[in-house]
């Protein structure tokens, strides 16, 4: 019987969930109207920080921060399953759910023009089979992921699908798109949709979405010890598509996170939760050897934790829905309004960050970024 | 430290936690959230209440496990009255990878003590005995539990083979 990760599965719900106290104060100030008399005024409790991931614009601020331009709103989707992926600046996914009487659909809306336009196609499972993820994978090609562990594949943006059938190597060919799997790392050919699975991948962790093709595999999570009483901060890399990999880790708390990012494929950094404060580790040969930064970044509310280095060398960190951004490899951090960039996947020519429900933001450059509206569909 | 900022701390500490158990019990992740906040709205209704616990977390989440059976059984006795036509209730799934959706879709498939004990012991790491003090059983049927459920978990994950084949054209 192969092991169960029920540890993986704790980690990365809980890198899901995004604190919103402000909703347990609401809900104890209704509950304390409900049992008290009538005639008793309601007691507003000052709202905690920490709501989430802020979707607006940020205040106007210096050049180097992000800023977000929305387009003229869209009517939300019905029933989204996943946030919008994207192939590229121009082609969007956005798997959704669609009822009518008593039979729902899980289908496909495609867009081709940046969202201005989208178009539906059925999406190549049975109505019980649960769609877990969309990726996108250049302009064409589509990936669906379901509740039994397979993937579906399209290159023709959803039109037709197959079903994909890993083989495994001993290395991710170059020009192959990391897959987010799960304990296994898979990579697609964006060209013919095949795909495959590594051989010996390291146990804890994921490919940061963030780093450019062909500057090498970066991973970072969490390794619990001690039936969780400590962690520890496992960060990978390999810059020959996994066949051999340089290791590090580096204490960290129980209830934290870790993120990893490098734009370059030599200077990268590691962010470590340990209790109220995150630390920041930086490398310059490629992830062999790390050095602490001296800048300690205070941690408001403990939530998932985030960070991408843009092409300007600027590294943005967001831990629960505090960002900070870095110019100068970071040794010095400022607190930046919260917006698209530390979440950033990177897509053939720029990046993009969507949350569900939210739509997405797209960016040529990782600094100013255009969102765009999740589709109303009929 | 005032009863509220001493909820306020708790929850900035173990709300993820939390969530995270309670949406493998429930298969739901916004029903996870819901139960986690309303138990954390219970306590800061009256914070002092767990000054007096010895295991604040502990108490949350019994307070929220209870909150998602209670509706379990609203949500099924109602399904039950409503006539046919009503639309499945589709469940909220957070943007996980595809192996960790199987994952809580597979428990799911458990009968609900025997899920609860799993959950319990794998993602709180609560010993066995605290899982048998939760439950109301013995250590003997928890252990039970634990290894049925891991069997069964384990077939429902089994390896399929993937075959290629063209699926409908759209």
């Amino acid at each position: 019987m192969s092991e169960i990760d029920f540890t993986g599965l704790r980690d990365d719900v809980q890198a899901a969930f995004r604190p919103r106290y402000t909703e347990v104060v609401r809900r104890a100030a209704r509950r304390r109207t409900r049992v008290r008399t009538a005639g008793v005024t309601l007691v507003a409790v000052a709202a905690a920080g920490g709501a989430g991931v802020a979707a607006g614009i940020p205040p106007g601020g210096s050049g180097a921060d992000p800023t977000v331009t929305p387009t003229t709103a869209a009517p939300r989707a019905a029933s989204p399953l996943t946030a919008i992926a994207a192939g590229d600046l121009e082609h969007l996914f956005l798997p959704y759910r669609e009822c009518a009487e008593r039979t729902c659909a899980q289908m496909l809306a495609v867009s081709s023009d940046r969202g201005a336009t989208w178009r539906a196609s059925y999406l190549p499972v049975p109505e019980d089979v649960i769609v877990l993820a969309v990726t996108g994978h250049g302009p064409d090609t589509v990936v669906v992921y379901d509740a039994t562990n397979r993937l579906f594949v399209s290159t023709d943006r959803g039109r037709s699908w197959r079903t994909a059938a890993p083989r495994t190597v001993p290395a991710i060919p170059d020009g192959w798109s990391p897959l987010p799997a799960g304990s296994a790392i898979r990579a697609i050919d964006p060209a013919t949709g095949d795909v495959v699975q590594l051989a010996g991948a390291p146990r804890y962790g994921r490919p940061a979405a963030s780093v450019p093709p062909g500057n090498g595999l970066w991973l970072a999570g969490l390794r619990y010890d001690h039936g969780r009483e400590a962690a520890v901060a496992v960060v990978n890399v390999s810059h020959d598509g996994g066949r051999t990999w340089v290791g590090r880790e580096f204490t960290a708390s129980a209830n934290g996170g870790t993120a990893v990012a490098s734009h370059d494929g030599s200077t990268g950094y590691v962010v470590v939760v340990e209790g109220t404060q995150a630390r920041v580790y930086r490398t310059v040969d490629g992830g062999r050897t790390w050095e602490p930064s001296t800048a300690q970044l205070r941690v408001h509310v403990p939530g998932p934790v985030a960070a991408a280095v843009r092409p300007d060398g600027t590294l943005i960190v967001r831990i629960g829905s505090t960002a900070y951004a870095s110019d100068d490899r970071g040794t010095t951090f400022r607190e930046v309004a919260d917006g698209p960039g530390a979440g950033a996947v990177w897509v053939p020519g720029g990046y993009v960050e969507s949350r569900i429900g939210q739509g997405a933001w797209l960016s040529t450059d990782g600094r100013e970024w255009t969102r765009v509206a999740e589709p109303s569909l009929r | 430290m005032a009863d509220d900022e001493h909820v306020r701390e708790l929850y900035a500490a173990s709300a993820a936690r939390l969530v995270a158990q309670l949406y493998a019990v429930t298969g739901d992740f916004g029903e996870a959230q819901d139960a986690v906040h309303d138990a954390f709205a219970r306590a800061l209704a009256r914070p002092g209440r767990l000054r007096r616990v010895d295991n604040p977390e502990a108490w949350l989440r019994t307070v929220a496990i209870n909150l998602a059976r209670s509706r379990y059984r609203r949500r099924a006795l109602f399904d039950r009255l409503v006539r046919t036509g009503r639309v499945p209730r589709s469940p909220v799934v957070p943007e996980l990878s595809a192996d960790r959706i199987a994952l809580v879709t597979a428990l799911q498939r458990l009968p609900r003590g025997t899920r609860e004990a799993i959950v319990l012991h794998h993602l709180a790491d609560l010993p066995v005995t605290e899982v048998a003090d939760v439950l109301g059983c013995s250590v003997s049927a928890v252990k039970a539990r634990l290894v049925r459920g891991r069997q069964a978990l384990a077939s429902y994950l089994g390896d399929t083979k993937d075959e290629t084949k063209e699926l409908r054209h759209v």
